[in-house]
């Protein structure tokens, strides 16, 4: 979507403004006026983040309250941290790294990962299905299905379209260990899918 | 971002990068991260504060408890000189006693020796060393009465 906007040039000659520029121009007004603690601002970042971190929490964790106590906690973690962003990576990447983080504090803290299959089988479809149709649908349901750190490699890798150095600097593991997580889960994948009679 | 384009053309990771990056939460979850943000939160000074509190107590009351035994120590020390005047006491237990291993003479060893090592006071030490000196010099008139 473009939006067409005269600008107070010189010439005064109309120039096409993308959408994502002025959000991006919008995101750094908010940043700044959220770095001098102004909650509306922040409240205007967190509109503009909130699916994707919310997102990114319910692939990792594929477990809706899990997920947004995740986004919650990021987003107050990020709301303690914005005096530290100086911008040299997107403000984008840099909340994702802060939800990742987020939700392997709490996986380590809560330690439920079993509990947390078991609930998510017993709640019917799995939540990370919404949004994604006939064969995704499946394919969503067999990744929520993965042990834990085959599926966060294989959701910041195949989906978000990290490298394997950036999913192991996240993840706090090697680019190998990221990598074989990977072939690990593809070769689950594979097995699921198979049985469930989806041919990839 | 891949950097690994032999597997980006497995069917399954392509297929994966189609699922939706974007869902929205059920529920609006600003209400309660503003709850959060919008408190006031404690100082992270107020429990240091209150640690280097508590340790400068511990110190001034342990210093207290120290001066004061300590304090007490001398007092005694003082009432032990004066009340026994130590040079007329071994002057009057010399006389009496025929051997160094009278009690007397071991008694009037033990009153001197506390006061000649720990006295930290002035007044305190030079009376100290007054006693010692006396002491000396009464040993040494024994000694020569003895060898008499």
């Amino acid at each position: 979507m473009e939006a067409l906007l005269t600008t107070a040039d010189s010439d005064y000659s109309p120039q096409m403004i993308s959408a994502d520029e002025i959000a991006l121009s919008d995101e750094a007004d908010w940043i700044a006026q959220a770095q001098r603690a102004d909650a509306r601002a922040f409240e205007s970042l967190y509109r503009l983040h909130i699916d994707k971190v919310y997102g990114l929490c319910l692939r990792m964790t594929g477990n809706v309250s899990e997920a947004e106590d995740c986004a919650q906690e990021a987003f107050i973690q990020v709301w303690n941290k914005l005096d530290k962003f100086r911008g040299d990576s997107a403000f984008s990447t840099w909340i994702h790294r802060i939800a990742v983080n987020a939700v392997l504090g709490r996986m380590r803290k809560s330690k439920r990962e079993h509990d947390r299959i078991q609930v998510a089988a017993e709640t019917g479809p799995s939540p990370v299905a919404m949004g994604d149709g006939g064969e995704l649908r499946d394919l969503s349901e067999a990744v929520d299905r993965l042990p834990e750190g085959a599926r966060h490699v294989f959701v910041l890798y195949a989906v978000y379209g990290y490298s394997h150095e950036e999913a192991g600097n996240m993840l706090g593991i090697a680019a190998g260990t990221s990598k074989a997580q990977l072939h690990r889960a593809r070769r689950l994948l594979s097995q699921q899918l198979k049985q469930e009679g989806f041919e990839a | 971002m891949n950097d690994n384009y032999d597997e980006r053309d497995d069917e399954l990771i392509a297929m994966a990068g189609k699922l939706s990056q974007e869902v929205a939460p059920k529920r609006d979850l600003w209400p309660a991260i503003e709850a959060v943000i919008t408190t006031p939160q404690r100082s992270r000074w107020t429990p240091m504060f209150a640690q280097a509190a508590a340790v400068v107590l511990l110190v001034a009351g342990s210093s207290g408890v120290t001066y004061l035994a300590v304090t007490e120590q001398h007092e005694n020390e003082r009432v032990l000189t004066q009340v026994v005047p130590a040079n007329m006491l071994f002057e009057k237990q010399a006389s009496a006693a025929n051997t160094p291993s009278d009690p007397g003479f071991r008694t009037l060893v033990v009153i001197s020796r506390p006061n000649s090592t720990r006295s930290s006071n002035d007044s305190h030490q030079s009376r100290a060393l007054k006693l010692k000196r006396t002491c000396r010099r009464s040993l040494m008139r024994l000694m020569k009465s003895m060898s008499r």
